[in-house]
């Protein structure tokens, strides 16, 4: 019987779901995070009657042939690239980004990698880095003597040097957008990767046409929303119980079918 | 075989049918604008047995076709700007490999080149059947109620609309696309909300129902087959005592 095939594909697409949200929960409190959202498909249909049979012995024609379908596919896992809210920290080195664009990542490997979390800091020489080390592009270093850094909302940094009242500039941050940024690739660490789907990054200053602004001692939130994670796993659950009744309805009628004699 | 045999067994293929067909609705019940099918059943009339003096009329249960359930799916927000749910007897209309397709799933993206596309990659289509391509820098587009796309106040094209005069008879061709199988669409009537999707319109206490008595039948299905055969083999230890 198919129904027992398109039931487990029905539960395999739950559990995808679930493993998605739950993804979405623990992710609840990171900094920059966006939530996913598993979406499904459904899969080929099998013509068991054409359509255009001859339905009668005075020769009506059927209007619509028999189509069962064989179940449910996971299509795509996408990203929901909706600001996150935006909270005081009062750290100077943690930056928000309030509308599009991602701060660029200097990698290990020489790759530019984009993230939207700015809870950044200063190595020990000066150097802008992201939580896990790695340089901001394009490079910012305070000289040992600055007291105070300020971030404009546009992105320029000015350090206040010691004995000197008037700041000096000592870089212009930027942003990369995308055209498609839930086509970004993750690779964990808040990170992202440009892809063919995600486009080429367009680089400009903060505040530019159709780029977000700076807003230092801030940060933004994830957007999982939790009620709405919640309300979507009891929908997932819910829905993995019934391709799970029909198992069982199957499994029954294969049993009365072997019963017969 | 005779035919109470007969009429038992073409009731449980066509119980494994509708089965087939209830489980493809439960496994899709969170599949984005998925309509429920339903199995049509009728009787069919075949040739009156003739083994008899006095011809019994039989008629078989034949299941003719798939009925499409096209009532409006809930609308849930999503938030996602490029989320568009359709309102309506319409559908949107995407580029297939030999000419437009039509779906209700209305969960767009864009691609590297700035194409409002599907989760798949398919070109969302406009009335006159050309892609829909954005500004790569603009802001984010706001899609009214009609189809129309604006980027910063200004329109940069509209997202078609479909409807059929027999939408019933649309064929499903799997990834939530539907074939016209050769009716002509007309302009669409249905209006688009931006930032929501719908939902898929299975109800799931239906299904659960139909597959409560789905099994039932088939049981007692089996019982009429069971019946025959006790029937059959007590003539013929009968038939061999005389």
């Amino acid at each position: 019987m198919r129904a027992l095939s398109i039931a487990a594909s029905g539960m395999r697409a739950q559990q995808l779901n679930v493993e998605v949200i739950s993804h979405n929960i623990a992710n609840m409190n990171t900094t920059g995070y966006k939530r996913q959202r598993a979406e499904f498909q459904d899969m080929l249909y099998q013509n068991l009657e054409r359509p255009g049979q001859t339905s009668s012995q005075s020769g009506t024609i059927l209007p619509m042939g028999v189509q069962v379908g064989v179940g449910v596919r996971a299509d795509a896992i996408g990203r929901v690239t909706t600001q996150g809210n935006i909270t005081r920290s009062d750290n100077p080195t943690d930056l928000a980004i309030s509308g599009r664009g991602y701060l660029q990542v200097q990698m290990p490997d020489g790759n530019t990698a984009y993230t939207r979390a700015g809870n950044l800091a200063f190595n020990q020489d000066g150097q802008l880095v992201t939580s896990d080390g790695y340089p901001i592009l394009p490079n910012i270093t305070v000289p040992a003597e600055a007291v105070e850094v300020t971030i404009s909302r546009d992105g320029v940094v000015e350090a206040v040097l010691s004995g000197q009242s008037t700041p000096q500039q000592i870089g212009q941050l930027e942003l990369a957008a995308f055209v498609n940024p839930a086509g970004l690739e993750a690779i964990g660490d808040n990170l992202y990767l440009e892809t063919p789907a995600s486009g080429a990054a367009n680089t400009a200053t903060p505040g530019s046409p159709g780029l977000g602004t700076l807003m230092q001692g801030f940060l933004e939130t994830s957007n999982v929303d939790s009620v709405e994670e919640i309300s979507t796993l009891i929908v997932a659950q819910r829905a993995y119980e019934m391709n799970a009744r029909v198992i069982s309805a199957t499994d029954e009628m294969l049993q009365t079918a072997s019963q017969l004699r | 075989m005779d035919s109470t045999m007969l009429l038992g067994l073409q009731t449980q293929r066509i119980l494994q049918r509708r089965l087939d067909i209830t489980a493809n609705n439960l496994a899709n019940v969170n599949t984005t604008g998925f309509k429920a099918d339903a199995l049509v059943v009728e009787e069919a009339r075949t040739p009156d047995t003739f083994a008899d003096a006095a011809p019994r009329d039989i008629r078989y249960a034949r299941d003719i076709t798939v009925a499409r359930d096209l009532t409006q799916g809930a609308i849930t927000l999503t938030g996602n700007p490029l989320d568009l749910a359709m309102e309506g007897e319409s559908f949107f209309i995407v580029r297939g490999p030999n000419g437009p397709v039509y779906t209700r799933d209305g969960a767009f993206t864009l691609d590297g080149a700035g194409q409002l596309v599907t989760r798949d990659g398919r070109p969302v289509l406009s009335q006159e059947g050309s892609p829909i391509v954005l500004d790569p820098q603009g802001e984010q587009p706001t899609i009214d109620r009609s189809g129309v796309v604006r980027v910063a106040g200004v329109e940069a094209g509209r997202v078609g609309m479909a409807s059929f005069q027999r939408p019933g008879a649309l064929e499903k061709i799997g990834d939530n696309l539907w074939d016209a199988a050769g009716q002509t669409p007309l302009a669409g009537t249905g209006s688009i909300i931006q930032g929501a999707l719908e939902e898929s319109n299975v109800t799931a206490v239906t299904e659960l129902t139909n597959l409560i008595q789905i099994t039932r039948a088939y049981e007692s299905a089996a019982r009429v087959v069971r019946g025959a055969d006790d029937l059959r083999q007590r003539t013929i230890e009968r038939l061999g005592r005389a």
